[in-house]
């Protein structure tokens, strides 16, 4: 999660947990650690209220699990930086925690300030170094990730949507477009609300999840379908003069290469199976957002 | 290890002409996008230069010159997220042109290695000088105070020393910076005063570039703090987006003149093998027919790579040529765009 101080990188991540934690259509989110749940719960109490936590001081990494119903799908690390670490040199042992962090992320959310939006040209000066980071970040990368755009404060601008969605258009026209030109980026741009009635709040980190259970669904099915072939060679080969000619050899016989493929591939598919439900699941809970 | 190009850039100026300040407004302007493209910097030379931007920006103050020191800047030009091209930067520490330091200096000489490999070289040019038309008795006053002089003759050093290496000359552009104290009646019609003042850029062999630019509408007098509200850069994009195009042009130009020399060679290949099959004795020189065509296949598939290559060079140089419409360009002496 990737934003300027102040975006409202905290709140969000607080929100967020709690929305999901309540659960959202058939999913639920929960945390790997009770102090992690406690206090993000406490947080997003709060900001219920209408009380706002203070600015992150430091790097949060949080290990949290994607449940589908009773399954436990799918786990990954949430991490949340102090927002100034973004623009300091590489002086700062938290910049380059940050840039080394960004540069290994499975997904990642740009957070962008709605109130930012609304134009003038310090209103594109503010957004540009998230933008440059961003590009910097997505030219190197050449693996399939899900980038999102999290709007943060739209409820900030809801008198003012068209003019919030211009801006959008005009100041991250070009990335959006940048990264509709790739093939391995999965995109989504997500207005979003925390505070007294959270809109959207869910949705970020579940198209993270989505496209990486498509993207480790897809390696897993690749997978199955090398171990089919390899199988059926390997039955092909076996028999008797291959159980005397490799174990003259010293070589593992094609019988019992088959096997241990066939051990490898039910294990693959153990792992695939509770992926495909899910998967059909968050489809559809995507239909009224921007993709690119 | 990058596997695209790099484009070998010098700004040249005199104090205060406003290298540093387009350069700056060129990356606030192109790190954040401009018509599909990017310009992108490791985190830290990002930093420091958005950091001058926004002081602009936030409290009106105008980044000060650079004195100190010849200061080198990498970037990456991408079309989207696809890297083009490698941007090496020069800024040139603007009194250095000013000063009588002769060719002893390491200054001069470290120049003039450095114009050398350029491909693309900035002539910076201040508006102020601009604001009336160029006379015969104003032009050597302009000529000496904007140091035209001293950099006609770098330039010319450098077009020589490359044209005797067997290699391109640089493109040019003559950066016309604060564009905004020309009275605007006169912002177009500028193209006759630079002819006079820097004749050398419009000979033969030499593409040439005119863009003037600004970053605001500043007055007559701009002090060191301008209002930030008057800023409103207009073409910093240009110059980056003429050193590609030209350097695509040039690319497709050489890719072609070895795709002919190719096709010639082809063409002998194909004789020798048709010779080879020819007559009688076809049977027993089986050996050297199978390897004459293998050769021949090659020699094909170098061709059929050189033309896709030569094909998206050109493509790219018009689209990028597209882009500096109303500009005027000149190739040969020759204004070849508007």
């Amino acid at each position: 999660m990737i934003g300027l101080s102040n975006v409202g990188k905290t709140t969000f991540v607080s929100t967020m947990y709690a929305a999901l934690n309540d659960g959202y259509s058939e999913f639920t989110i929960r945390s790997g650690r009770p102090a992690d749940h406690i206090r993000l719960r406490n947080s997003a109490e709060q900001i219920r209220r209408g009380i706002f936590p203070l600015p992150t001081d430091r790097r949060s990494i949080y290990p949290l699990q994607l449940w589908h119903v009773a399954n436990r799908v799918f786990d990954f690390n949430w991490r949340d930086y102090r927002g100034g670490a973004l623009v300091e040199s590489s002086t700062s042992p938290q910049a380059m925690q940050l840039r080394e962090d960004m540069k290994n992320a499975d997904g990642l959310i740009f957070m962008v300030d709605s109130t930012e939006l609304i134009q003038t040209q310090q209103s594109r000066a503010r957004l540009r170094p998230v933008i440059a980071t961003a590009v910097r970040l997505l030219s190197e990368c050449e693996v399939v990730i899900p980038v999102v755009l999290v709007l943060t404060k739209w409820d900030l601008v809801a008198s003012r949507e068209k003019e919030a969605l211009a801006g959008a258009h005009s100041l991250l026209g070009p990335l959006i477009d940048a990264v509709k030109g790739t093939q391995h980026l999965l995109g989504a741009i997500i207005p979003v609300s925390c505070g007294t009635r959270p809109r959207n709040v869910e949705l970020p980190a579940l198209w993270c999840l989505h496209v990486g259970i498509f993207v480790r669904g897809t390696i897993l099915a690749q997978n199955i379908e090398f171990y089919k072939q390899r199988i059926q060679v390997a039955q092909r080969r076996s028999g008797i003069l291959d159980n005397i000619v490799s174990t003259w050899r010293g070589e593992p016989t094609w019988r019992a290469i088959a096997f241990q493929t066939q051990e490898k591939m039910r294990n693959d598919q153990r792992q695939l199976e509770p992926l495909i439900v899910p998967s059909q699941r968050l489809e559809p809970l995507f239909t009224s957002i921007t993709k690119f | 290890m990058a596997d695209y190009p790099s484009l070998t850039v010098t700004a040249l100026g005199n104090k205060g002409s406003g290298k540093t300040t387009f350069l700056i407004g060129m990356y606030a302007h192109l790190s954040a996008g401009q018509n599909g493209y990017f310009l992108s910097a490791d985190p830290d030379t990002d930093l420091n230069l958005a950091n001058k931007w926004d002081k602009l920006l936030d409290d009106g103050v105008l980044p000060p010159p650079n004195e100190a020191d010849n200061i080198s800047y990498k970037f990456r030009f991408l079309d989207g997220l696809r890297p083009l091209l490698g941007v090496d930067w020069l800024d040139y520490r603007g009194g250095a042109l000013e000063e009588e330091t002769g060719s002893a200096s390491g200054d001069v000489a470290g120049l003039q290695d450095r114009l050398r490999k350029s491909d693309c070289v900035y002539l910076v040019l201040d508006g102020g000088y601009l604001v009336d038309p160029v006379s015969n008795a104003t032009r050597l006053g302009i000529m000496r105070r904007a140091s035209l002089r001293r950099m006609t003759s770098l330039l010319q050093t450098a077009v020589d020393a490359r044209i005797e290496a067997k290699t391109s000359p640089p493109s040019i552009v003559i950066l016309i910076t604060k564009t905004d104290l020309i009275p605007p009646a006169r912002r177009d019609a500028l193209v006759p005063d630079i002819t006079t003042l820097l004749p050398v850029c419009f000979s033969e062999g030499l593409t040439t570039l005119v863009c003037p630019v600004m970053l605001g509408d500043f007055g007559i007098n701009p002090e060191q703090r301008v209002n930030p509200r008057d800023i409103a850069p207009h073409n910093l994009h240009l110059p980056i987006i003429f050193g590609l195009a030209e350097y695509m042009y040039q690319l497709s130009f050489g890719i072609r003149q070895m795709s002919m020399t190719q096709s010639q060679r082809n063409a002998t290949l194909e004789k020798n093998l048709g010779a080879l099959r020819s007559g009688a004795g076809a049977f027993f020189r089986r050996g050297k027919i199978v390897g004459a065509a293998q050769e021949l296949r090659k020699a094909r598939e170098e061709q059929e790579t050189m033309n896709a290559v030569e094909k998206a060079a050109a493509d790219r140089a018009t689209a990028l040529f597209d882009e500096l419409s109303g500009l005027a360009l000149f190739r040969d002496g020759n204004e070849v765009n508007r």
